[in-house]
């Protein structure tokens, strides 16, 4: 579905839509250009796009509100997109008919659920694109003007009240209405009441047309840019989740899960690339261009607690070490880089410990744990007792540490006997027994320098808002019986019964039905994605009885998924993970 | 989420918790929402005493590393005396060559902000909670005096920073509390209620295995508590 075929020149996408490219090289890569003014407004995979409410980053749309409503109405042109940007305001929302909201009429007479009437024959010139629905306030200008023979400028102060929410100016208004009605005769007192009643509960501000319809054409547009180009459309979007405030990285963590949702991955950072913040790396082209390769980095500017002077400060220091080791960095071991760049001026503990909790240095291919350990005790040496390491047990000749010398136990025990042999490395008895109290936690370390897969997706989400390469089910014993993730559940809808997922209990609501019974509403989460469930009142009374429904457990839980629209989890068992 | 429970002991060279100084000191972690000891979860390390390298260190502390010496090494009590000596003499080499208090402790509130229940925003709210046995009267003393020497108090220099401030849980007085009305236990130390509850005795007295034998009791206690809190109606059991 995600290919896309390059022929004459143009990227061609199932859809119908092509790109002009351009090859740029070397190495080859292909920019796609895109006419964002001339966009076809009948691209299926837009349409579906938004169908599907994945709206995150559309513009008036990536409202929790938005994605829902955009899922329910299922916009198929430029027209109902517009009515969406309405439908959305408290005007419409709040003014309910019948027991519903102008907005839920709205869309069920949309997806032909509910019988389109007019309220009066002549209604339907004016509210036939809405489906008989008033959900602009020119509509309602329009209306004040055919029934109630308002003149334009009456029609505007209505307008205004609509729009200003003057329930005062509305009142006084009512009058001129029913009178005006009375003259034009269209109308009885009763149907005129009834039709400003309409108008009225409107002005808790409904939309202008002309505006909504600009909405539309922004939020149109930045769903073509995501369906065809999400690559770019994310790391744009990630690369500014940082002015978001206050929470940048609840952000990231949701532009994160909607990436996984369209099989995009994302990269923690890379010390070897050395990026400031998010960045698309494209990858080797072949014939067939697939832009669902590349890769998005996170880049050093987008840890907690990684500062832009921390980044300069970095970037400053790199240059003369690889002088000095005369190695680029990607060849680099985590010994030449707790010796040397480490314990680089400038560069704090923090930012040394929050790249390594990123992930930033796993290239290295040692635990997380044991850098940090090894960092941290590493670290208890001087300035001067460090030196006198590099000076002295480092090879000029190859360009590494003395032969043997491949891990910090053999670099301490070699400058302990160096200075017990007449080096004079550490300035007193002191130092000496610090330094053998660190060879000595080094070579028995008190706790496991392993990663628990728990701790990293805890770290992590800490460092990066999100967790991206484990999960904090991973470490769990019996949750490798899980027969679907959260993300699986979301993406694959044939997934209908019998569904097993391994999660963490976030959050617990209770609600007490008609009858008595207490049901519950309960999120779970991987760590990654939160999933809403509802856990009915047979089997919640079980599930409360086990005693394993509080907030942080870790459990399997199975279910059904609803048959309603949304396709939720219906919630039915849940089981300890251990 | 409820926080860790860090299951901790110390060994010492004296048996005045105001005076001694730690030798040992090793913990596990039981995860509060499935009360299983988390794997890999231990922490064990020797220690040497600040004064170890006083001239009358090793006389004035015999009796205690004599004592340690007997629970470390198999058959010591039917050794010739001297050889008892020389293997006191390697107990005190051990603490001697061990990393410093500082250094350990260090490592131990490194180990320790692994299991908070957060990794962002740490705080003393977030720290494990403190659990052994004797740890109010014994181990505290000593966590919190080693803590201010080597800064790892809060600000206020109330509360030990690297655990829990307000809860805990000691052992003794869970047992107190369970079998005060009956014959069995007569005491509450750790060698009678091991003997009581049916363990073995093996490695009593090193402070790693010690914590794994209060895990296991730790554990034990708190799923009955659980299971009892299920069918105990306590809210409004007061009201008149």
């Amino acid at each position: 579905m995600n290919r896309i075929e390059i022929k004459n020149g143009y990227a061609h996408f199932e859809c119908g839509c092509k790109f002009l490219v351009k090859e740029m090289g070397p190495p080859v890569r292909l920019i796609v250009k895109a006419d964002t003014v001339n966009l076809p407004k009948d691209c299926k995979r837009t349409w579906d796009l938004l169908g599907e409410g994945n709206t995150k980053g559309i513009f008036q749309l990536e409202s929790n509100f938005g994605q829902q409503y955009a899922k329910k109405l299922k916009p198929q042109n430029m027209e109902q997109l517009a009515a969406l940007s309405a439908i959305l305001r408290p005007g419409c929302k709040n003014a309910i008919r019948d027991g519903m909201s102008v907005s839920d009429h709205y869309i069920a007479r949309k997806n032909g659920l509910e019988e389109v009437d007019f309220f009066h024959p002549d209604l339907e010139k004016i509210l036939g694109s809405t489906f008989g629905e008033m959900i602009y306030q020119e509509q309602a200008m329009q209306i004040a003007q055919h029934f109630a023979g308002f003149d334009l400028k009456q029609a505007d102060v209505l307008r205004k009240a609509i729009g200003k929410k003057k329930a005062d100016i509305m009142a006084s208004l009512k009058n001129d209405f029913i009178e005006g009605c009375r003259s034009v005769g269209l109308l009885s007192d009763e149907q005129s009441e009834e039709l400003f009643s309409w108008i009225e509960k409107s002005q808790k501000y409904s939309f202008n047309k002309s505006h909504a319809v600009s909405y539309a054409e922004s939020g149109y547009t930045t769903a073509y840019l995501k369906a065809h180009f999400p690559m770019s459309f994310f790391t744009s979007y990630l690369y500014y989740a940082k002015d978001k405030k206050p929470k940048p990285f609840d952000e990231v963590k949701l532009l994160v899960t909607n990436a996984k949702l369209m099989d995009i991955s994302i990269y923690p950072p890379d010390f070897r690339n050395q990026f400031s913040h998010f960045k698309r790396v494209t990858s080797s082209i072949d014939k067939v261009y697939n832009p669902w390769n590349d890769k998005i980095y996170f880049g050093f500017g987008d840890i907690r607690e990684v500062g832009e002077s921390a980044i300069l400060k970095i970037k400053k220091a790199l240059y003369p070490i690889e002088l000095a080791l005369e190695k680029p960095r990607s060849e680099w071991t985590w010994m030449d880089f707790l010796v040397f760049f480490s314990q680089e001026e400038g560069i704090s503990s923090t930012t040394i410990n929050a790249m390594i909790e990123a992930g930033a240095l796993d290239y290295f291919r040692v635990s997380r744990t044991r850098m940090m350990f090894e960092y941290k005790h590493y670290s208890i040496l001087t300035k001067k007792e460090q030196a006198w390491i590099r000076q002295n047990l480092y090879s000029n000749y190859n360009k590494s540490f003395n032969k043997g010398i491949d891990d910090l136990s053999k670099l301490l025990s070699e400058t302990i006997a160096a200075h017990e042999s007449g080096n004079k490395c550490f300035a007193n008895k002191n130092r000496v027994v610090k330094a053998k109290g660190v060879l000595k936690l080094v070579q028995n370390p008190p706790s496991s320098l392993e990663d628990t897969p728990d701790w990293i997706a805890r770290v992590e989400e800490s460092r990066l808002g999100t967790s991206l390469t484990s999960s904090i089910i991973a470490g769990c014993k019996g949750a490798d019986q899980a027969n679907c993730t959260i993300i699986e559940f979301m993406k694959h809808k044939e997934k209908s019964s019998g569904i097993f997922i391994a999660c963490q209990v976030e959050s617990i609501k209770t609600h007490t039905t008609v009858n008595g019974d207490e049901m519950a509403f309960i999120t779970i989460t991987d760590g990654e994605v939160s999933l809403d469930s509802v856990c009915f009142s047979d089997s919640w009374q079980d599930i409360k009885a086990s005693n394993l429904a509080f907030e942080g457990n870790m459990v399997m839980v199975s279910g059904d998924r609803s048959n309603r629209d949304d396709g939720g989890l219906i919630l039915k068992k849940m089981w300890q993970l251990s | 989420m409820k926080n860790f429970i860090c299951v901790y002991d110390f060994e010492t060279d004296g048996a005045n918790p105001e005076v001694c100084e730690p030798v040992q000191l090793a913990s596990c972690i039981i995860n509060p929402a499935t009360l299983q000891i988390v794997e890999n979860s231990e922490f064990s390390s020797f220690m040497r005493p600040d004064n170890i390298d006083d001239e009358d260190y090793y006389e004035d502390h015999k009796d205690t590393i004599m004592w340690h010496t007997k629970n470390y090494v198999d058959g010591f009590s039917e050794m010739k005396s001297s050889d008892q000596e020389k293997e006191a003499k390697k107990i005190f080499q051990k603490w001697k060559d061990a990393p410093t208090q500082n250094q350990v402790f260090e490592e131990f509130s490194r180990y320790l902000s692994k299991y908070h229940t957060t990794q962002k925003r740490q705080s003393m709210f977030t720290a494990p909670i403190r659990a052994g046995h004797n740890i109010r009267n014994f181990d505290d003393v000593i966590l919190f005096r080693k803590c201010e020497q080597f800064g790892l108090l809060n600000t206020k220099k109330t509360d030990v920073k690297i655990f829990h401030p307000r809860d805990s849980v000691c052992i003794k007085e869970l047992a107190f509390l369970w079998f005060e009305s009956l014959p069995e236990p007569k005491a509450y130390n750790m060698d009678e209620l091991r003997g009581f509850f049916g363990m073995s005795a093996h490695g009593a007295h090193d402070a790693l295995n010690d914590i794994r034998d209060e895990a296991l009791i730790i554990q034990k206690f708190m799923k009955l508590f659980r299971l009892m809190t299920q069918k105990v109606k306590f809210k409004d059991s007061m009201k008149n």
